[in-house]
């Protein structure tokens, strides 16, 4: 077994009402007009993204929700492993952002301790129909002791720095906890289990998902 | 705690294209005289197998989002799958694959998804009754696809090597 291609792997969850441009957050051309039916009909279930970061080759796998949160019931499944959520509202929508506090609960409840967040304001370039106003959105984060970002999928703005905080958070958590576990059990592995530096790639992977 | 600052230079690296290379030229299978010959080379450890010596990127013109770099995918001849449906009309940089049971060439990538630079997974879909559920393979930068497919919870990803772009 040849040794693994990259240092860290990192499972990321976009979590928020639905219409708020979580998908889109994904994409690098939200603006085009092309979508694909087909995708729209099936849905998508995650993404795997390879980014480099402080010289650091590290796997993202980010999944969507796909139209779980119309029900407000995200399983437990989905939370399980997750190291990172953004949590998503739609600055042009009220509702949405008033949705952030159950979905927080939500995360409290299900999600394993520690697992960092970050608060997503999308459509910032939607100003003539702004509904909330950015310190708004500040306030909410510094109150659930969350990051908060505003994001223009469609512009292209803000998207990948929103990763990347969340990336970066996570990975310092990971190194954090590994030393801790290296130093108290001799061992690689960190407090939850989910992520493995230096490991053959076979046990990095996550074997539910494909 | 919010608002951290973030290092310029990684800022600028992440905020890149995985392909930062000219997009405008992406060069497909049918842009090869001898095809799959052309895009292929001896496997480094098992040189009875082929593998692509180009980095394999979404076909569409203008994304050429990174998917897999060289040397990683094996080269199999087996039968076709049925990735579009009737309905839809196919992308222009999509050639259709042949009708099952005739054969296709795939890039088979194992023996996890990690393998992938970039990739998209949609959510499984029952051909059939009888058969696995599957999953298609997606460009993880702007969805185009099916760029190939994997069975629901099975090891083996197969990229159609006619959906790929070549670098």
């Amino acid at each position: 077994m040849p040794p693994p291609h990259y240092d860290f792997l990192i499972k990321l969850l976009l979590i928020g009402d639905s219409g708020v441009g979580k998908s889109c957050l994904l994409l690098r051309f939200c603006d085009d007009a092309w979508t694909p039916s087909f995708i729209t009909t099936i849905g998508i279930d995650f993404k795997i993204r390879t980014i480099e970061l402080d010289g650091k080759r590290i796997k993202l796998q980010i999944w969507d929700t796909a139209g779980q949160e119309r029900f407000r019931t995200i399983t437990t499944a989905y939370y399980r492993g997750a190291m990172g959520i953004l949590l998503v509202y739609d600055v042009t929508d009220e509702r949405s952002y008033n949705s952030i506090r159950t979905w927080h609960a939500n995360i409290e409840q299900h999600a394993s301790e520690g697992v960092n967040k970050i608060l997503i304001g999308n459509k910032s370039d939607w100003t003539d129909k702004r509904a909330v106003p950015e310190i708004q959105g500040r306030a909410l984060a510094d109150e659930l002791g969350m990051k908060f970002m505003e994001t223009s999928a469609k512009a292209n703005e803000g998207v990948e720095e929103a990763f990347f905080t969340l990336a970066r958070d996570c990975k310092t958590r990971l190194i954090d906890s590994q030393a801790d576990s290296a130093a108290s059990v001799g061992g690689a592995s960190n407090a939850d289990g989910s992520v493995k530096v230096n490991q053959p790639a076979t046990s990095a992977s996550i074997g539910c998902c494909s | 705690m919010s608002n951290q600052s973030i290092h310029p230079s990684a800022l600028a690296a992440l905020q890149r294209p995985s392909n930062t290379g000219d997009r405008s030229i992406i060069r497909k299978l049918s842009d090869f005289d001898q095809g799959v010959l052309a895009v292929s080379t001896s496997h480094d450890k098992n040189l009875g197998e082929l593998t692509h010596r180009f980095d394999l990127l979404c076909p569409r013109n203008g994304c050429g989002s990174v998917i897999l770099k060289a040397g990683i995918g094996r080269w199999v001849e087996r039968d076709s799958v049925e990735l579009d449906t009737a309905e839809e009309s196919l992308h222009p940089d999509l050639p259709a694959l042949p009708a099952p049971p005739a054969t296709a060439h795939w890039w088979l990538v194992t023996p996890n998804m990690m393998e992938f630079e970039n990739i998209g997974f949609t959510r499984p879909v029952q051909k059939d009754v009888a058969a696995k559920k599957l999953k298609f393979l997606i460009c993880a930068e702007c969805d185009l696809g099916p760029l190939g497919w994997c069975e629901e919870g099975g090891n083996e990803f197969w990229l159609a090597c006619s959906r790929v772009g070549y670098r």
